[in-house]
């Protein structure tokens, strides 16, 4: 029976990569959508507003894992075959345009009123005043919990090994399946964990320093 | 968890028309036969110390791609997603220790059974369990939907706590470290545990029911059933899954699958 070695530290950080690879994809497409929804969310129009409350009401009342059995094994029967990592990136890219949407969301009504008020008084436009007087100030405040998000996040993509995709968690479970040491195995996958998700933390401290956060 | 899957499969079901058509044309042109496997089930399939699928069922798999004239791409499972992963068209065929039963068979098609193994019930060699009855009050670790599952769900008495993992690599893991003594599983999972943590010394308790391993196959790919039928009562016929499970199981293969052999 084999041993934990280098071999299957290797096969574990290949999971490692992959895991950096979905939590990329998924926060970069995300992201994007997330902006889309905080935007609609505090829309003028409230059609739009309602459209989107509903949608992330549906997205946050949904499990992440359900999600992921929907979009790969779902999509199939629509007809569309899609392999497993692209099935677990618009699962995460759902599930992160909803939840990091309503964070955003917060983050730009957090900016008082008077804010908004004084931009329209100095004639600005709607995207005008988004773009030099709500934003700036908003993405500071938004900083601290979408980093916390992000961690979250990368700890999520474990749970696409429901479909089939080998990252990290599954690698570790398929090599301690093999080597039966779950303690070494498994210490080595929570560290590699820590090694992805440290530096982040460390980058948003760095990035509320930049930013004078805390004021 | 399980009502998802249910759900999944039902679902799979509905639209089955929509996976190909011809899944043996499909494997004969693209020269490539998928085929799903449970890698976190020593000896059945697992990896070896270079990280190279190993085990019976991945043997298997290798005869009958070979016996087909195609590759094999393995796709690894778990008991829990197998049957959607066929059902939805992302594998051709399941070799994932796939016991036939009359409940699977009204939603997936079997090969003829290349291989057989007791469902038993282990625990630890001062347990006095000889029956069903025993086990009030006990707890036993099963994998969740497989077979075991389902026949210690049916048979245990009340009182019985049933504790289920997702896949076979976590209840071994749960009975290796000690957490539970007792196990509704195969042989060959009990000796691998017995091996990488010698003082437990499982032992069997009684014999659940003998189960028969078919190759899992879409209701209406009959053209790759007749083909895969035909690989496996040649390989019975010259010994060669005897051999595989001789190496894996350390047993004879059982004469209720060597039946089937050509005539």
């Amino acid at each position: 029976m084999p041993e934990f070695g280098p071999n299957q530290f290797v096969f574990l950080l290949h999971g490692a990569v992959w895991t950096i690879a979905l939590s990329v994809l998924s926060l970069v497409i995300g992201a994007v959508f997330a902006f889309v929804v905080a935007l609609c969310r505090i829309s003028g129009s409230r059609t739009v507003r309602a459209i989107s409350a509903i949608y992330v009401q549906a997205i946050q009342g949904t499990p992440l894992m359900v999600l992921m059995l929907i979009s790969y094994f779902g999509l199939n029967i629509l007809g569309v075959d899609v392999p497993a990592l692209v099935g677990a990136t618009i699962a995460m890219t759902l599930y992160v345009s909803a939840f990091l949407g309503e964070v955003w969301r917060g983050s730009l009504l957090s900016i008082p009123r008077t804010q908004w008020e004084a931009s329209e008084c100095l004639g600005h436009s709607r995207a005008a005043r988004m773009r030099h007087i709500i934003l700036p100030q908003a993405v500071k405040i938004s900083i601290p919990p979408t980093v916390t998000f992000m961690v979250q996040i990368v700890k999520n993509t474990s749970l696409a090994s429901i479909i089939g995709f080998v990252e990290l968690t599954q690698a570790g479970k398929l090599v301690n399946n093999s080597t039966f040491q779950p303690f070494v195995c498994f210490l080595c996958v929570a560290a590699l964990y820590f090694a992805v998700c440290y530096p982040i933390s460390l980058w948003g401290r760095h990035l509320e320093k930049q930013y004078n956060v805390v004021r | 968890m399980k009502r998802i899957f249910a759900a999944m499969a039902a679902l799979c079901l509905m639209a089955s028309g929509v996976t190909h058509a011809d899944t043996l044309s499909k494997i004969k042109s693209s020269k490539k036969i998928a085929i799903a496997i449970d890698l976190g089930a020593a000896p059945f399939g697992s990896y070896d110390n270079d990280m190279r699928e190993v085990g019976s069922d991945v043997d298997t798999a290798k005869l009958i791609a070979g016996g087909l004239g195609v590759d094999l791409q393995i796709v690894p499972v778990t008991s829990t997603n197998r049957i959607p992963f066929l059902l939805t068209g992302k594998v051709d065929a399941v070799i994932s220790q796939f016991g036939i039963t009359d409940e699977r068979k009204k939603v997936v098609a079997y090969s003829l059974p290349y291989a057989s193994v007791p469902v038993i019930l282990a625990g630890p060699p001062d347990a006095a369990i000889k029956e069903w009855a025993d086990l009030a009050g006990k707890s036993v670790v099963v994998t969740r939907g497989t077979n075991n599952d389902l026949d210690v769900t049916r048979n245990a008495p009340a009182g019985t706590n049933i504790v289920r993992y997702d896949d076979d690599a976590t209840s071994m893991t749960a009975i290796i470290s000690g957490q539970y003594d007792l196990f509704a599983t195969s042989p060959a999972l009990i000796n691998t545990i017995n091996t990488k943590n010698p003082a437990l010394k499982l032992d069997r308790k009684f014999v659940i029911r003998d189960l028969p391993f078919g190759v899992g196959l879409r209701k209406q790919d009959t053209d790759l059933k007749e083909s895969i039928d035909g690989i496996i009562r040649t390989n019975l016929s010259d010994g060669k899954l005897s051999a595989i499970y001789q190496t894996w199981h350390k047993e004879t293969l059982p004469e209720s699958v060597l039946a089937a052999k050509q005539p």
